[in-house]
C-alpha cells in the first residue's frame, strides 16, 4: 500500500536527504517522484524547502547577549552554581585578570541574602496539635502539681501516724539536678528546712540532719568532677550536672522506686534545652542509684523538656510549700 | 501515600514555622501580617496533614504561606506602604549613623524589587531551594524561576553599587 501521496510526499523527502529512510521507503519514494515529475524538479531546486524566515520574530533581549551583560549572566551562574567546571575555571581566570571583573563579582557576591536567625515565629507552642499532654500542657501540670502534693501530702501523714521513725535507718536523698544552680539551690534550702521543721515537730529534735555529712555523689559514683563546686555552668549538660547530686544521709527512710513510666508522660515533649530537675528518694546501694541516674540520663537524652521546666519547677515550689505548711 | 501523624506534625511546627516566617517577614515587612499568615498557613497544613507526606510538608508550607502573601499584596497593596515606612525608618537611620551594614543595604535594595523577584531570591536564599522546587511553590515555569532570579541579582546590585564604599 502507497504510503506516500500529495500531502505529505515533502516530510518524506527531507527524511530521504536526512537518510533516515528504509529501502522499500525509499523506493517506493522515487516510484512516486517518477509519477509526479512536478513535483520531483520542484524537490531538485536548491532553495527547496521553501520555507521564509518569520521576519516578524527577534530576539528582543540581545542586549542581554553583549559583553557586560553576558559576564553578569555567568558570574550569576556561577554564584547559582550552574556553571560547570570547565566555564567556572575560565570565569575565574578573567576574574584574576580583571580588576574590574572581580570588583562586579564581589558585588554580586554581596547579593546574596543571608536570614536574619534572630528572627524567630512567637507562637510557635501554639501550632502545636494532637494530644491532650500537649494541647493542654499547663492545665496538665497544674493538675499533676496539685495530685502530687496531695499524695506526697498523705504520705506524709501517715507515715508520722504511724511512728515508723524508730524502725528506720538510715537513708539518702539524693537529688538529681539537670539544670540550674537557681532550681538546685530550691531542692536544698527547701528539704533541709523541711526536715528540719519535721523533726522538730516529732519532739526533742532527737534526729537532726547531719548535714555536714554531705557527701558529693561523684565520690560515690566516680563521676568526673565539676571545676567549681559552688557555680553551675548557665546552660549545663546533663552529665555535668550529675556532679552536683547530693546524698544527705537523714534518720528516716523513704523508699521510692523510680521506673520508666514515671517519664512516659513528657514523650512527647520538644527538644532544645534539657531542663528538668527531678528529686529521687531511695535506698543508698550504689547499684541502684547507678539504674536511677541511667533511667534519668536515658530519658532525658530523649526529650527536651523547653518551657515546661518553668512548670515542673512551679510544681516542685508548691510541693514544698505545702510541706512546710 | 503515607501522610503525617500528629507527632510529625508537630516536628514540622518545630522546624519550619521560623523560616516560613522569616521569609514571609522578609517579603512583607509587616509582622502582624506575616504572624497571620504563617498560622493560616499551619492552619492549613494540619487541616491536611493526614494527606500530606512529611517530607512534602516544607513545601507545602511554603506554598501555602506564599500564595496567602501573594493574595494580600495584590489586594492590600501592604508591600508598597510597608516598604516605603522601612525605607524611610532605613534612611532616617543612615542619615543618623551615616554607617549601614550590608544587610540593611539589602533589606532596602529587596524592597526595590518586584514582588516575585523578591520571593523567588528569597526562597532561593534563606532556603535553598531549588529551580525546580521554586517553580512548584510559586506555580512559575522553571526558566521564568532562572529569569526572575538573574534579574533579582541584577538589580540588588545595581542597588548596591551605590553603596560600594560603604559595605566596601
Amino acid at each position: 500500500m502507497t504510503k506516500i501521496n500529495i500531502n505529505n510526499y515533502p516530510e518524506y523527502w527531507i527524511d530521504f536527504l536526512d537518510g533516515k529512510l528504509s529501502y522499500e521507503i525509499e523506493q517506493e519514494l522515487f516510484d512516486f517522484l517518477e509519477k509526479h515529475p512536478d513535483i520531483s524538479s520542484e524537490l531538485c531546486d536548491p532553495d527547496f524547502p521553501p520555507i521564509a524566515p518569520d521576519i516578524t520574530v527577534s530576539y528582543d533581549d540581545k542586549n542581554e547577549l553583549k559583553s557586560g551583560n553576558i559576564i553578569s549572566h555567568l558570574i550569576i551562574s556561577k554564584l547559582e552554581n550552574t556553571l560547570d567546571a570547565n566555564q567556572a575555571k575560565l570565569l575565574e581566570d578573567k576574574i584574576s585578570k580583571d580588576k574590574n571583573l572581580a570588583e562586579e563579582f564581589d558585588l554580586y557576591s554581596k547579593t546574596v541574602i543571608k536570614p536574619n536567625l534572630k528572627i524567630k515565629y512567637p507562637f510557635k507552642q501554639k501550632l502545636k496539635r494532637g494530644s491532650v499532654f500537649v494541647k493542654y500542657e499547663k492545665a496538665f501540670y497544674a493538675i499533676a502539681a496539685t495530685v502530687t502534693i496531695i499524695l506526697i501530702s498523705q504520705f506524709y501523714l501517715s507515715y508520722f501516724k504511724n511512728d515508723l521513725r524508730n524502725n528506720l535507718k538510715e537513708i539518702q536523698t539524693i537529688t538529681a539536678g539537670l539544670n540550674s544552680v537557681e532550681s538546685l539551690n530550691i531542692i536544698e534550702n527547701t528539704k533541709h528546712t523541711v526536715e528540719n521543721k519535721k523533726f522538730k515537730e516529732e519532739k526533742n529534735e532527737e534526729t537532726q540532719v547531719n548535714t555536714s555529712e554531705i557527701k558529693k555523689v561523684r565520690d560515690v559514683l566516680d563521676l568526673p568532677k565539676h571545676d567549681d563546686e559552688t557555680s553551675i555552668p548557665e546552660k549545663s549538660e546533663f552529665l555535668e550536672n550529675l556532679a552536683l547530686i547530693e546524698i544527705t544521709p537523714i534518720e528516716n527512710r523513704m523508699d521510692y522506686n523510680i521506673n520508666k513510666f514515671d517519664f512516659t508522660e513528657f514523650e512527647n515533649s520538644s527538644k532544645e534545652e534539657v531542663l528538668f530537675t527531678i528529686e529521687i528518694i531511695k535506698t543508698p546501694q550504689k547499684s541502684k542509684i547507678k539504674n536511677v541516674l541511667n533511667t534519668v540520663e536515658y530519658f532525658v537524652k530523649r526529650i527536651d523538656i523547653g518551657e515546661k521546666y518553668r512548670n515542673l519547677k512551679l510544681a516542685k515550689e508548691n510541693l514544698m510549700l505545702a510541706i512546710l505548711e | 501515600m503515607c501522610g503525617m501523624n500528629t507527632k510529625q506534625y508537630n516536628i514540622v511546627v518545630d522546624k519550619f514555622a521560623d523560616s516560613v516566617y522569616r521569609f514571609i517577614l522578609s517579603n512583607i515587612k509587616d509582622e502582624f501580617l506575616a504572624q497571620d499568615i504563617v498560622q493560616d498557613s499551619f492552619e492549613r497544613l494540619w487541616l491536611n496533614y493526614e494527606n500530606i507526606e512529611f517530607d512534602k510538608a516544607k513545601s507545602f508550607l511554603f506554598k501555602t504561606a506564599y500564595n496567602r502573601m501573594i493574595d494580600n499584596l495584590r489586594h492590600n497593596k501592604i508591600v508598597n506602604e510597608a516598604g516605603k515606612e522601612f525605607l524611610l525608618n532605613t534612611n532616617i537611620q543612615y542619615n543618623q549613623n551615616e554607617q549601614m551594614e550590608l544587610s540593611q543595604i539589602l533589606n532596602m535594595a529587596l524592597l526595590k524589587l518586584n514582588e516575585t523577584q523578591r520571593a523567588v531570591v528569597l526562597l532561593r536564599d534563606y532556603e535553598g531551594y531549588t529551580y525546580e522546587e521554586i517553580s512548584e511553590i510559586t506555580g512559575l515555569s522553571e526558566s521564568q524561576v532562572k529569569v526572575y532570579i538573574f534579574r533579582a541579582r541584577q538589580n540588588l546590585k545595581n542597588f548596591l553599587v551605590n553603596y560600594k564604599e560603604i559595605i566596601r
